[in-house]
């Protein structure tokens, strides 16, 4: 899908005219990064707001030892810096390519005048931007009142929720669910042990198996209440 | 009243974009209620869709869990406007208000309100700083709730405390539980850290009072 068709099928530039959608397809920059390249660091100054044409984009957190992956952004996904709407406000997570991506950005000083013509527009920015407060708030009750068992188990019930009684190749290592779930590779693995002898789930070098669901579920339901 | 709902707009981002004249027809929207302290305005979970701005008092914005534990998110004051995500979504709140002590606020629903807010554009953008301004907040709490310990956070609190009155003796303001909510732990760890540092030496603490022994230390485990 081309950047015309990605902006035609977001709601943010909906409300926009042929003219000014050919503009914006025009002006924008359009970047590509290999997988695992980085786009912004956390704490930069980073004034744009872009749009995912290929690829995945990882929004992560960084401390000195550990990270945690926020969130995913998908092909014609939108997601911006905080300078772009906060003069100089550093970046509070760093963007890095999932995998080989391409994005379609532009600054603040050319999307802020369309912004101000166009009232849909800003209309559904606001929507995009409490629909990802929304996600944050979710993070927060996870990390403020769900343990790291919870949390764990919710992850491989999500992520591998083909593996029900049936193995499945691992493609998530240790450190990866670390920084999904916020914690260090050393308690995953540990965990992981756990469920196993407990049964709820198979592990082996390479795959994995959910061998109880049920058990998987009531541990992550805790967490749910 | 003491404040006239126009007079408040005026100072309220967002609102403050508006000209006199449409600010003056927003006021006149206005309901205007109390509550007494321990009162909730919203319980998480309802479909809310209100515009707040409390012109006396205080009021806390926090989130429940199934055990009772509490989050403080956010602590509104006069003239700090919220702005429900039920007014964008049509969603439940995410997060509870409640009078932290007797207030008086100024609603409005988002049908009357919003025609008027979005046929400005200078508004529309502050809104959306106002938002990000948020998103900002809920960041910095995901990431001290996954990369900082309880003790750095904590000690963080009573530096904050500290900062705001610049005195060694801090006044215990805050209950064990209030403290908890605010930093995400339950009021158990809180005395229990509380307990350590008095017994490291970095603070003495009475039954109205901290005081700050080792400000360097306590600075330093907060991570400032």
């Amino acid at each position: 899908m081309n950047l015309n068709e990605l902006l035609s099928q977001n709601l943010i530039f909906t409300g926009l005219n042929s003219q000014e959608k050919d503009d914006l397809v025009k002006s924008a920059i359009t970047r590509e990064y290999q997988k695992g390249a980085w786009i912004s660091h956390y704490g930069d100054v980073w004034p744009y707001l872009f749009v995912v044409e290929r690829g995945i984009v990882t929004p992560i957190k960084e401390s000195s030892e550990r990270s945690l992956i926020v969130v995913e952004l998908d092909e014609g996904e939108v997601f911006w810096g905080l300078s772009f709407f906060l003069e100089d406000a550093p970046m509070p997570v760093a963007l890095v390519a999932k995998e080989t991506c391409r994005i379609s950005m532009w600054s603040h000083d050319h999307i802020k005048p369309l912004l101000l013509k166009n009232g849909q527009m800003s209309w559904e920015l606001t929507r995009l931007m409490v629909r990802r407060m929304q996600y944050a708030s979710e993070i927060l009750d996870e990390f403020a009142f769900q343990p790291v068992t919870g949390r764990l188990a919710r992850l491989l019930l999500e992520h591998f929720g083909d593996a029900v009684g049936d193995y499945v190749s691992r493609d998530m290592t240790l450190d990866e669910m670390a920084a999904h779930i916020g914690t260090t590779r050393e308690m995953v693995c540990r965990q992981l042990y756990k469920f196993a002898d407990e049964g709820a789930i198979q592990i082996n070098r390479t795959e994995f198996m959910i061998s109880d669901q049920a058990r998987l579920e009531k541990i992550a339901g805790k967490i749910v209440g | 009243m003491e404040t006239p709902p126009g007079e408040l707009l005026a100072q309220t981002p967002v609102f403050c974009k508006l000209n006199q004249r449409e600010r003056a027809d927003i006021g006149n929207l206005a309901v205007w209620k109390r509550y007494a302290e321990g009162e909730f305005l919203a319980h998480q979970g309802d479909v809310w869709p209100y515009v707040l701005v409390p012109a006396d008092g205080q009021i806390n914005v926090h989130k429940l869990s199934s055990e009772g534990r509490s989050l403080g998110a956010l602590r509104l004051g006069a003239g700090q406007v919220f702005w429900s995500p039920s007014v964008f979504d049509g969603g439940p709140l995410p997060a509870a208000l409640e009078a932290r002590q007797t207030c008086e606020v100024y609603l409005w629903h988002r049908d009357p309100l919003l025609p008027r807010v979005r046929a400005n554009p200078e508004a529309m953008w502050d809104l959306c700083e106002l938002l990000i301004q948020r998103i900002r907040q809920a960041s910095d709490m995901v990431e001290d709730l996954a990369f900082q310990p309880v003790a750095h956070r904590l000690a963080r609190l009573l530096m904050k405390q500290y900062q705001e009155t610049a005195d060694v003796h801090v006044s215990r303001s805050l209950t064990l539980d209030e403290m908890a909510t605010m930093i995400g732990t339950t009021p158990v760890m809180v005395c229990k850290i509380l307990s350590r540092f008095a017994g490291e030496g970095f603070i003495k603490v009475s039954r109205t009072e901290f005081e700050i022994i080792e400000h360097n230390k306590l600075e330093q485990m907060a991570g400032l």
